[in-house]
């Protein structure tokens, strides 16, 4: 079973490896967008301060959110997933796997990238761990939850559209309690409560998000 | 009213053996597609009859209601007349919930025992649900502008309901999103299920953050903080609101499954013909 | 875990050996809410190949679906003698091997990555002979460190068929084979076939196409 579990993430990752692109344009997009605000809103060093954490966040959701509906939609194309339901492990272990590949390929470089927006928005150096631990609890519950969301308009006429619609109201306490941790070790107040309840929404969705993706993707493939 | 009307909605779940004369034509055709057909075509009896008393108790409760709320209850000393916006806002907000709610437990129930009417019921209560958030919202926003100078804050309470706007949103769009209509009602129910996270973050957003929102003053543990003049509207248009939301439900779900039978009996056709 | 794998592969080699029976039995299936068919029954045993024939439409790739586990028949049941297919699901999957109208193969990687990689994912794994083996009787071993993306669509298929012969299953469920294959590779299939029914083995064929194959039974849809 971890055999499997670690041959999907081989798996995953080598194609996405192949295919090249991927990984950077994520990057590439997460980057973009951060630097588009400070473009439109002015060089005002206090003001991007302030907004840099909300900056960060939506960011960081607007590019996972990029490459979300590839995780499952190439495999539900070419009949991957099929071979998937019937191999001989439970399906939860190849959806549990294809999400944390995701992660891998999503979370960890905007993980890695965010000190540089932070930079860009001159926040100061000493809320760097707060940010980047905020980051660290996020972004698995951005992957899980957009996973859910991904399964269900797997397929649908207009997926493109659909898959933003169903993921972004479900992951708005993500971003809210994200935020508020960062934004608070920036204003010097306790941080705990924020990355407390981050970390509950984070084990929340890590029971409940891959039982009810792999159940939706079951009955997709019906 | 409401239990009479759970009950009703019973009847009809646990008696699907009943069947009008025009379903025995298609039951001797094709014994499934009877058992399909013949629980809606009872619901929809039982729905007829229904339907003009349940409208009759909306438009009595709502005429009581607005009375008691316009004329017979006193003006806040704070607020002054503003506070009548509450007999509609609030009854609003906890519709919205209720229909959520309501639209979750069909959802749990068509998933689980597989109830084809469970699914129709689900898809009908959504849009009606959706419509009470959004009137909650608006009457929010409106009260908001004279009380605290600002038609919208980004508070709890508020963001959560906007939340639950959104999660309306795509289980209507769910709903239509695929060819298959079973894969339709299988991902909007899981999506309902899912949603259903959000409803005692609305509750208790009052209560666990520090908000513009007043905190709950009817439903708590040591009774209503609110004056009994102000009850009783508020109690009538609630009960009135949820009279319309299931004199509304029952027409939606009447044409639901109306259009349904006519793909069925296109396709009957269809089949004659070649 | 490990015990039950051993349990399991114990019973399908014993299976192989003696007679089995695989039973549908009052079958209903609907297709969007419309029925296909209804009432119907089918039977294969241990060495014998089952064809379904039939008009497009006739649900001769919903019988295969029914038959795979994937999707639920409305009414009826399908079972092996020894129960049935969603009690004992697990046991279930390891007996069958699908190919379906699609492929599963993934573009970007060559032949032998891809084969390697389902082989890993889909259980138990057979060893690298077992997989040269396969790509060497359908005529593959000159490509195999070629790219998916540069082979024909017959190629694909060969491929796609190959994997028949890594899974080590009992039944065959086969929709279509001979779509894009050229008379050798149709050769090579019902010679594979007829390998597999020497075996103990079934096979369940759905095809349009006369298949040259002395099949036991018969099923027409219409």
């Amino acid at each position: 079973m971890i055999r499997a579990f670690k041959s999907t993430i081989h798996r995953e990752l080598i194609l996405l490896y192949r295919r090249g692109s991927d990984l950077c344009l994520t990057v590439i997009f997460f980057l973009l967008v951060a630097i588009l605000f400070p473009l439109a809103l002015g060089p005002d060093q206090g003001l991007l301060a302030q907004i840099g954490p909300g900056v960060i966040w939506v960011s960081a959701l607007l590019s996972s959110m990029l490459t979300i509906d590839r995780i499952f939609y190439a495999d539900f194309e070419d009949g991957s997933l099929e071979q998937f339901v019937l191999s001989t492990h439970p399906f939860g272990i190849f959806v549990f796997a294809k999400l944390s590949a995701h992660w891998l390929t999503s979370g960890l470089p905007i993980l890695i990238f965010s000190p540089v927006i932070g930079i860009f928005y001159s926040i100061p150096l000493a809320s760097y761990p707060v940010l980047i631990l905020s980051i660290a609890l996020g972004t698995p519950a951005l992957s899980l939850i957009g996973g859910v969301s991904a399964a269900l308009s797997l397929g649908a006429r207009r997926g493109g559209v659909l898959l933003p619609l169903l993921a972004l109201p479900l992951l708005v306490p993500v971003l809210i309690f994200g935020t508020a941790a960062t934004n608070a070790a920036i204003l010097g107040t306790p941080v705990t409560p924020s990355l407390l309840l981050l970390g509950a929404v984070l084990a929340a969705t890590l029971a409940v998000a891959p039982p009810i993706t792999t159940i939706t993707i079951k009955q997709a493939i019906n | 009213m409401r239990g009479l009307q759970n009950n009703a909605l019973k009847i009809s779940l646990t008696h699907p053996s009943f069947g009008s004369k025009s379903d025995k034509i298609s039951r001797t055709q094709n014994n499934d597609m009877f058992n399909f057909l013949a629980n809606p075509a009872r619901f929809s009896r039982l729905s007829s009859k229904m339907k003009p008393w349940v409208g009759c108790l909306t438009l009595c409760f709502l005429l009581f209601g607005l009375w008691f709320a316009l004329l017979s209850s006193p003006a806040d000393y704070q607020q002054g007349d503003t506070v009548r916006i509450m007999y509609v806002h609030v009854p609003c907000a906890w519709m919205a919930m209720f229909a959520f709610l309501f639209l979750s437990t069909f959802s749990i129930i068509g998933l689980i025992w597989r109830h084809p009417l469970a699914h129709v019921i689900a898809q009908s209560a959504a849009p009606i649900g959706a419509c009470f958030t959004l009137l909650c919202l608006i009457t929010g926003s409106l009260w908001g502008k004279p009380m605290w100078g600002t038609w919208w804050v980004w508070d709890a309470r508020l963001t959560s309901v906007l939340i639950l706007f959104f999660l309306y949103l795509g289980v209507i769009t769910l709903h239509k999103a695929f060819d298959d209509p079973v894969r339709c009602e299988k991902s909007a129910a899981i999506l309902a299920i899912f949603g259903l996270i959000n409803l005692p973050v609305i509750k208790f957003s009052v209560d666990w953050w520090n908000t513009l929102h007043q905190p709950a003053s009817v439903i708590k543990m040591s009774g209503p903080s609110i004056h009994f003049s102000m009850l009783t509207p508020l109690f009538l248009v609630a009960v009135s609101f949820i009279c319309f939301f299931f004199y509304v439900l029952l027409i939606r779900i009447e044409s639901i499954l109306a259009s349904k039978r006519l793909e069925t009996l296109h396709r009957q056709c269809g089949r004659r013909a070649q | 875990m490990l015990i039950r794998n051993n349990v399991s592969i114990e019973a399908t080699t014993s299976v192989i050996i003696g007679t089995m029976k695989f039973v549908g039995e009052n079958l209903t299936c609907n297709r969007s809410g419309r029925e296909i068919f209804s009432k119907l029954h089918f039977e294969v045993r241990s060495g014998e190949v089952l064809v379904i024939t039939g008009k497009n439409g006739a649900g001769k790739t919903s019988l295969l679906r029914l038959m795979t586990g994937l999707s639920r028949p409305v009414t009826g049941s399908i079972h092996w003698d020894d129960g049935d297919i969603f009690c004992f699901s697990e046991r279930h999957r390891q007996r069958v091997a699908y190919v379906g109208h699609t492929d599963a193969l993934k573009s970007v990687l060559t032949v032998f990555e891809n084969l390697q990689l389902w082989m890993a994912i889909r259980g138990p794994s057979q060893g690298k002979e077992l997989l040269k083996k396969a790509l060497s009787t359908f005529g593959l071993s000159d490509l195999r460190d070629t790219p998916v993306a540069e082979l024909s669509t017959g190629q694909r298929r060969r491929v796609a068929l190959s994997r028949l012969l890594t899974a080590d299953s009992t039944l065959w469920l086969l929709d279509e084979p001979t779509i894009a294959l050229d008379d050798d590779a149709i050769g090579i299939l019902i010679s594979s076939i007829c390998q597999h029914r020497r075996q103990g083995g079934m096979a369940v064929i759905a095809t349009n196409a006369p298949i040259d194959i002395s099949a036991e039974r018969m099923l027409d849809l219409r």
